[in-house]
């Protein structure tokens, strides 16, 4: 596994990428980003901070009661963003040529099938509560600290090559 | 979509051992299944507790097995069923707290430990069952 500092540096002297600003973290957040979540990619880093950040605002809204449709637009959010990192992700490892990349996508899918359930679940009227969005902490850290992980260190290493 | 389907290459050529397994595939089916209709804790608890008792019904029934046909193998068989059961004790203990939720990676796991166990741990006693005539 890559060390948190290197991490860190890997994203500071990406210069291509746009600096991005992350919501200020909450105390009841569900998901705190630190640096151990650092895959040593970037790209991939800023994703999940930024699906961190509309997981805790679904959290958010659903504390602070909302109205449903609030809370339905940041569903669907989490849902197309989550998305688009899944794909982005398989992009990177189609293009690396990553040898993993068909079970890390199937665990990708099956993620998405859940999370798709979800959101279709809250359109036909079951409101959400406090806990609803655990599953997508107790899939999304493990996935980041062994699978994404896993990809990360071969990324680095083949880019160097 | 079930997670699990039992096949020919699940048999181990012993009919309790391989019924016992369907029932452990149907169990992971029904916790997957209220996974992913998004059940209530009071709904999937039941379900994991389930789990396990019929896990541990299972491995000891197994184990009687091997002692009444005295297999060799008994010995680092039961310390891999020891060590399935304490991590299924673990979670459900975390889950009954409400720190954990029944999630993909367990429903994952259990599906794996279950088919490589099945395939390369049970099927090693199948010879030597089928010579002792436990069928």
């Amino acid at each position: 596994m890559i060390s948190s500092s290197e991490g860190v540096e890997a994203s500071a002297v990406d210069p291509v990428e746009p600096l991005v600003h992350f919501r200020t973290s909450r105390e009841d957040d569900l998901m705190l980003w630190s640096k151990k979540y650092s895959v040593g990619v970037g790209i991939i880093d800023r994703e999940h901070h930024e699906l961190f950040d509309v997981i805790n605002d679904v959290q958010a809204a659903v504390t602070v009661r909302q109205d449903r449709e609030c809370i339905g637009a940041l569903l669907r959010e989490l849902a197309e963003a989550t998305r688009a990192h899944f794909a982005s992700e398989e992009a990177m490892m189609e293009k690396a040529q990553y040898n993993g990349k068909m079970l890390h996508a199937l665990k990708h899918q099956r993620l998405q099938e859940q999370l798709d359930a979800f959101v279709a679940r809250f359109d036909r009227g079951v409101d959400l509560n406090k806990h609803s969005l655990t599953f997508m902490r107790d899939w999304f850290l493990p996935h980041i600290l062994e699978t994404d992980c896993n990809f990360g260190v071969w990324h680095v290493e083949h880019s160097r090559k | 979509m079930a997670l699990m389907t039992f096949g020919q290459s699940y048999s181990v050529g012993v009919k309790t051992v391989d019924d016992q397994h369907k029932v452990l595939f149907e169990i992971i089916n029904d916790l997957h299944a209220a996974m992913m209709r998004g059940q209530a804790h009071s709904v999937t608890g039941p379900l994991l507790n389930k789990l396990l008792d019929y896990t541990r019904t299972h491995f000891q029934a197994e184990e009687a097995m091997m002692v009444k046909a005295k297999y060799p193998g008994l010995d680092t068989h039961k310390s891999k069923h020891r060590e399935l059961i304490n991590q299924v004790e673990d979670y459900t203990k975390r889950h009954k707290r409400g720190d954990i939720s029944l999630n993909l990676h367990l429903l994952e796991f259990l599906r794996d430990w279950l088919t490589n166990h099945i395939q390369k741990v049970d099927k090693e006693y199948s010879p030597w069952m089928k010579e002792h005539n436990v069928l």
